[in-house]
């Protein structure tokens, strides 16, 4: 899942300028700059406006069916019912609690979707253990989550 | 829209965080960040250290003695931070040597917390009295245990061919290989209820590094011989207390009585079991057992092993449970009061307590597969295979625990009752 190919590939397939889709998105150009380097990401809600613009399924942007997304929707208990602002404290409340080290690989993974094999290169690790890291640090919000009491 | 609530939150988070991982990765990348996982000085080190090799493998086979002598002190005391710690090679000159021996040595004995811990891992191979094996390969695993989370383990090291690394064989003990492992400084994390272990001031959790090695001979026969030694951690302050021991009969007794959960190494061996899992089927018959299998480890075979699983917890449900641990606890005073075991081990129910035990062995190696992280399809006949045969260890300390009348007794106690040893009925393993 590349976001940032997407949107990048996207505007400059029709030929409109960063300026342009920044407008029609009531965002700041600097932003979509960062959406198509990669250093920040859209929200859903901004996946949706763009595909929309550029009439193309949001799979185009985001596939649902790939992995990295389940893996992180799977953190997020069935019967939870907690607001996106106090699921957003939840999450930042978590990721300052946990190590140094899971957090940046728990973001690595979640924030830019990087592959494990490509988290482990970066972090000269193996691929395995990227991934029981990931696996552990998942199953620890699931259950940061769970104690959270329902608003 | 709540199947993207997390996806939302994500690109929510605080953007310091961002920040810091983008940061540490272009660290990593330029060769900067101090606190990487792998720190670079261990591949230095590397190169340099199997030259030194054969000296310090003497000196770690003599020095266990040492360390011996400072297992009961309680490691949070007198503990320099640049003491070299040894564990393993508790070799026996009265009892026959297992053919593989690992032992791992420690740079420090404390180490700050955020802190990678470099470790040497020697691992050895008797040949004494043996034949000369065809091929030889070995495995090195490594397991994090922490007493309130999820364990794992990993293989640290395959060796797929010993006489590639100057594996040789002349009927001594060799070195086979040092292996220099990092273990990063996430897996140091403080529990939230330290346990009191060994005697030793209250633990977070316990490293486990072991040793497999697989023999094939000329006539075809194989063989497997296996090894593993411990240390545990405590954290106290901005610090991680290090203390060595090897006693994995003390460590199987931690991991079930006291961890409670995760993977444990039995002697020489590796297994694993969720026992926060097991009080959840017996007290609340919650299933939960999909929950742990992760979107990376769902595969065909986990689904056999879920569809295998309510069968065995179907049948084993409909035990008569309190019956079966009544007669353990008959039998068990018996051979107490009458010093021999107890006489009906021929009759129908006997053969009745032997399937229950059977299915709860089943259930318990299917919970520990599921728990495990991982990928199922790398999990070969083999590898289950030993799995069960490691059960047959653990089993014996759980069902005693489960007893809730071997409270007094000691682990040794439970394995020989289980095995109709000096205490036991002798009517379970024969």
């Amino acid at each position: 899942m590349n976001i940032a190919k997407a949107i990048s590939d996207l505007r400059l397939g029709r030929n409109i300028s960063q300026e342009d889709l920044a407008s029609a998105l009531f965002v700041s150009r600097d932003l979509v700059s960062k959406w198509e380097t990669g250093v920040r990401r859209p929200n859903w809600h901004m996946i949706e406006k763009i595909a929309e613009i550029f009439d193309v399924p949001t799979s185009y942007i985001v596939d649902k069916n790939e992995l990295v997304y389940m893996e992180l929707e799977e953190c997020l208990p069935k019967n939870s019912h907690l607001s996106a602002d106090k699921l957003t404290t939840v999450l930042n409340s978590f990721l300052h609690g946990i190590n140094d080290i899971e957090s940046d690989i728990f973001i690595r993974r979640y924030y830019f979707f990087e592959s494990a094999a490509e988290i482990a290169a970066s972090f000269h690790l193996k691929e395995n253990r990227i991934r029981s890291t990931l696996s552990r640090t998942r199953k620890k919000l699931k259950k940061f989550i769970k104690e959270v009491p329902d608003e | 829209m709540n199947s993207s609530k997390m996806f939302d939150a994500m690109t929510q988070i605080d953007e310091r965080l961002i920040d810091r991982s983008i940061k540490r990765k272009n660290s990593i990348i330029n060769g900067a960040d101090g606190n990487s996982l792998n720190n670079h000085n261990v591949f230095a080190l590397r190169k340099v250290l199997p030259i030194a090799v054969s000296f310090v493998l003497i000196a770690a086979v003599s020095l266990t003695a040492v360390m011996i002598a400072h297992y009961s002190k309680p490691y949070v005391d007198e503990n320099p931070t640049d003491q070299m710690l040894k564990v393993g090679f508790d070799f026996d000159n009265n009892k026959s040597v297992s053919g593989a021996k690992i032992a791992v040595m420690t740079e420090k004995s404390r180490i700050n917390v955020g802190e990678d811990l470099s470790v040497s891992v020697y691992s050895v191979c008797s040949s004494k009295n043996e034949k000369t094996p065809s091929s030889t390969t070995a495995k090195i695993l490594m397991s994090y245990s922490r007493i309130d989370q999820n364990n794992m383990i990993e293989t640290v090291k395959l060796i797929d061919d010993g006489t590639d690394i100057g594996y040789t064989w002349n009927g001594s003990f060799e070195q086979m290989k040092c292996d220099d492992i990092v273990v990063p400084a996430a897996v140091f994390t403080k529990a939230d209820k330290p346990t009191k272990i060994q005697g030793l001031n209250k633990t977070d959790g316990v490293i486990v590094w072991a040793l497999e090695v697989n023999k094939e001979y000329p006539d075809g026969s194989k063989s497997t011989e296996r090894d593993s030694a411990a240390m545990y951690y405590k954290i106290e302050d901005n610090e991680v207390y290090l203390k060595p021991s090897d006693e994995t009969m003390e460590l199987a007794e931690i991991a079930v009585v006291k961890l409670q959960q995760g993977p444990v190494f039995m002697p020489g061996v590796s297994s694993n079991f969720n026992h926060t899992l097991y009080d959840e089927y017996e007290y609340t018959a919650k299933w939960v057992a999909p929950e742990l299998i992760t979107l990376e480890t769902k595969s065909d075979t986990a689904a056999a092993f879920i569809e295998l699983y309510e069968d065995v917890l179907k049948e084993y449900r409909a035990c008569d449970l309190d019956k079966f641990y009544a007669y353990g606890k008959m039998t068990y005073e018996y051979q107490v009061q009458h010093g021999e075991p107890y006489p009906d081990s021929q009759s129908q129910y006997v053969e009745e307590f032997r399937r229950i035990l059977d299915l709860r062995e089943s259930r318990m190696v299917i919970e520990a597969l599921l728990a495990l992280d991982f990928y199922y399809d790398q999990l070969t006949e083999k590898s289950i295979q030993r799995m069960m045969n490691d059960f047959m260890d653990f089993a014996a300390i759980d069902y005693a625990s489960a007893s809730k009348v071997y409270k007094d007794a000691s682990n040794e106690t439970m394995f020989d009752m289980y095995r109709g040893g000096k205490y036991g009925s002798g009517i379970i393993i024969q």
